[in-house]
């Protein structure tokens, strides 16, 4: 099965963002396929260059990149709300490796071509 | 309030629903969803858009401008030039905050408990935020 999924919170903001990555890789471990994991919202703080984590925490975005490295799906960083949280004011350099600039539409494309298309970090009612 | 037929175009509809649970200045998540919303529409995968818990504070006139921020409400308004012709509204929570018809757009609609349920059964696919 195909799947797209969409993070809407940043590493330090919720566990959220750590279940996403763990369901990513549950994912290919089954065999199944990612279209694009799409970061919105202060998701694409995932993809910020320079934070380090504590060295007995889990680096989110150290394994977001190795991640990326596999034959994974595309890593997009939702390039309106990456230019509210001043990633593209040096895009290149504040980028981490793996992680690329979209547009919304990215999104459509991705929740059109996948099975399932999963939301982390919505807000629970 | 709707009843099943008036729910029934959103089978036909072959957007996902985007539901926008956030209130409308807390952080950038509403605008992220109404962002996400317009682009499924321009790309022409029409939405259904429901408000519902402080979401739904989106829908009535705002403080925006006073905030240095958008307002949200002036961009719902302009919802229907995208083609989302309706914004659905969850009618507990219209009524937790002390809201009514006065309060909204003219192409609101309020769906109730039951209603909802079947705009989740019938959606290809849920966007929340």
């Amino acid at each position: 099965m195909r799947y797209s999924l969409l993070v809407l919170v940043s590493p330090e903001q919720s566990a959220l963002a750590v279940h996403a990555l763990r369901f990513s890789q549950a994912l290919l471990m089954a065999e199944h396929r990612i279209d694009c994991v799409f970061f919105q919202d202060a998701g694409v703080l995932t993809g910020l260059s320079g934070c380090e984590a504590a060295q007995d925490e889990l680096d989110l975005r150290d394994e977001w990149t190795h991640f990326a490295a596999t034959d994974s799906g595309k890593l997009i960083l939702c390039s309106a709300s990456a230019a509210r949280y001043g990633l593209l004011a040096e895009e290149g350099e504040r980028l981490l490796s793996g992680f690329t600039i979209g547009g919304l539409g990215e999104l459509v494309a991705a929740e059109a071509r996948s099975d399932r298309t999963l939301v982390f970090g919505g807000r629970a009612r | 309030m709707s009843n099943e037929a008036d729910l029934a175009p959103l089978n036909d509809t072959s957007g996902p629903l985007v539901i926008i649970q956030g209130a409308p200045y807390q952080g950038y998540r509403a605008q992220a969803g109404l962002d996400a919303a317009l682009s499924f529409a321009v790309f022409g995968k029409i939405p259904s858009l429901l408000f519902t818990g402080t979401g739904v504070l989106c829908l009535r006139e705002q403080i925006g401008g006073s905030l240095g921020r958008k307002s949200i409400r002036k961009l719902i308004d302009s919802l229907p030039m995208y083609d989302i012709e309706t914004v659905y509204v969850d009618e507990p929570s219209l009524h937790y905050w002390k809201l009514n018809a006065t309060h909204l757009p003219s192409f609101a609609e309020t769906v109730a408990a039951d209603d909802m349920q079947s705009m989740h059964k019938s959606a290809t696919s849920i966007l929340s935020y």
